[in-house]
């Protein structure tokens, strides 16, 4: 078919007609039959892309890492500087980073990457921001990245996050994370990590136009995976089902894949009206510890797709080498559009379900 | 942001809702005038509505495909338009499609051409695709979008004499692929 409307294009044809009157209700009929198949669509073909409601991708700025000290003379690292908190999941990235070190400048501000690292499951990226202007609270690259080897991933296995650390009065720290959730894992990568704006993600408008652009190339770290598909590890409630598929270990991160299936009707107990559900986890290990992470939410539920099936990614420090479990708690959140924007609200109040606990050898 | 009759191909390519709802404030009557004289026989204004989306869905997907300017654009989405409508009347095919009643050298329809106004859009592409691009363009033009030799003519600077060549040479050659296809 694609074809075809090459070919139209080509031909070139004039249509000597007048235009026929179309009532503003014909006209928002067909916006929302062309949209509902677009979305239909798309859901089928690009796996994380646009059916997801709003809240459940995108960018993560900046919650649970508690503010560091305020003034720091030299920057080392800047993963250190995101391991003030004790239960930090960056622990080991120091450690297995590569040094990059190169600076960019544009408009007046400096960018500077200072470490990279790659283990198939996340690229994370360290940068710096630095100018004289005033970039708001939480600025961040709105950032791309590309690599030859990562055609799949590009289009749609990922999801981007974004942590933000002001670190004086006009130096930022970030962390960029690019979860690779579905497409190759290459050995190596070349990337391109570029950016065309600075943005305030912390509230305010603010943003600086520009042009960064870096190229370096990383490898892989060692990984190991675990397939748990196969041991039924799960817990159920009333019109949930979350089991978890696979656990993979790396030497800067544990990452637990999940499988959430909801009849998000049953669950809402709506009948009617739009509703979305979404899952927050809470880790811990049977020692008592929590662990921060970075979530991917998957394609999350609602109503406009019913019983699908969700596969969110948690990505985690590494498990504590003396623990025999890890119990991952569900709180279930349950949304309605409160504008026209797709803005949710929480109908009623989160409520936890029975954890998963995954035995770790 | 704002959407301009400047700016709106950009954004449409790139999957804008808001360009989506510019080319409907704009072209929403064109197209369903382009519509309504294919398919007003049927006097069943679901049906040129069900069109009307499939056309702005089809130029919103496809609008990658789509090179030029604004008034390329309203040639691009009425010829995509009539497209639809043809294809809705190969789809329901309660009645003869009305095609070719002057005078062509087919005065009665050929089994050949009983054929192609039958199949499916789909199927007629597919076989289209073994013929050289300008009796591609020929053939769409008279099986997609129903135009007269005449008119194919005038628009491709070809005489109406070669247009009829052309097509009854395609047809033969189109009949003797799929034929020979069945029989070998």
């Amino acid at each position: 078919m694609k074809k075809l409307y090459k070919q139209f294009n080509r031909f070139n044809i004039e249509f000597d007609v007048e235009p026929m009157e179309v009532s503003e209700l014909e006209k928002e009929r067909i916006k929302r039959k062309i949209l509902k198949g677009k979305r239909k669509k798309h859901y089928v073909r690009n796996f994380v892309a646009a059916a997801t409601f709003i809240i459940a991708l995108g960018f993560t700025v900046g919650t649970g890492f508690p503010a560091f000290a305020e003034k720091l003379p030299f920057i080392g690292n800047v993963f250190e500087l995101f391991n003030a908190d004790k239960v930090s999941m960056f622990e080991r990235f120091d450690d297995y980073s590569s040094a990059i070190g190169i600076t960019e400048e544009s408009n007046g501000v400096e960018v500077t990457v200072t470490d990279a690292v790659y283990d198939r499951e996340n690229i994370t990226i360290a940068y710096i921001i630095k100018s004289e202007k005033n970039l708001g609270e939480k600025p961040a690259l709105s950032s791309n990245v590309t690599a030859k080897e990562l055609k799949f991933a590009d289009k749609y296995g990922y999801t981007k996050h974004d942590i933000v650390e002001k670190i004086s009065e006009n130096e930022y720290a970030v962390l960029f994370i690019y979860e690779l959730i579905k497409g190759t894992k290459p050995e190596e990568v070349h990337i391109t990590f570029e950016g065309d704006e600075i943005h305030d993600f912390g509230g305010t408008n603010i943003s600086v136009e520009g042009n960064w652009s870096f190229n370096f190339k990383l490898s892989a770290l060692e990984s190991e995976n675990v397939d748990l598909a196969k041991e039924d590890i799960k817990t159920e409630a009333e019109g949930i089902e979350i089991n978890a598929i696979e656990l993979t270990e790396t030497p800067i991160s544990t990452t637990i894949y999940l499988s959430e299936k909801v009849d998000v009707r049953l669950v809402a107990k709506e009948e009617e009206k739009w509703r979305g559900v979404r899952f927050d986890y809470i880790v811990t290990d049977n020692l008592g510890n929590t662990y921060n992470f970075v979530q991917s939410h998957g394609l999350g539920h609602s109503t406009d797709f019913e019983r699908m099936r969700s596969e969110p990614r948690l990505t985690i420090k590494n498990i504590d080498e003396e623990a025999t479990s890890l119990t991952i708690t569900p709180s279930v959140n349950v949304y309605e559009k409160v504008s026209g924007e797709g803005e949710l609200a929480n109908v009623f109040e989160p409520y936890s379900i029975e954890p998963i606990i995954i035995p770790i050898k | 942001m704002i959407i301009t009759s400047e700016n709106f191909i950009k954004h449409l390519k790139k999957g804008r809702e808001e360009a989506l709802d510019y080319i409907l404030e704009k072209y929403a009557g064109t197209v369903k005038a382009v519509i309504h004289n294919t398919l007003k026989d049927y006097n069943d204004s679901q049906i040129i509505e069900e069109s009307i989306s499939d056309t702005f869905f089809g130029a919103y997907e496809n609008a990658k495909q789509f090179k030029g300017n604004e008034e390329d654009f309203k040639k691009w989405i009425c010829t995509i338009a009539k497209f639809k409508a043809i294809d809705k009347q190969r789809k329901l095919y309660k009645m003869p499609v009305a095609h070719e009643v002057e005078d062509y050298i087919d005065t009665v329809k050929s089994a050949e051409d009983e054929y192609l106004i039958k199949t499916s859009s789909e199927e007629l592409q597919e076989m289209m695709c073994k013929l050289e691009q300008i009796d591609r363009d020929i053939f769409t033009m008279k099986y997609f979008l129903n135009m007269k030799n005449e008119e194919i003519a005038a628009q491709l600077g070809l005489t109406k004499v070669s247009i009829d060549n052309r097509l009854y040479r395609g047809k033969k050659r189109l009949q003797k692929i799929y034929l020979g296809g069945i029989l070998t």
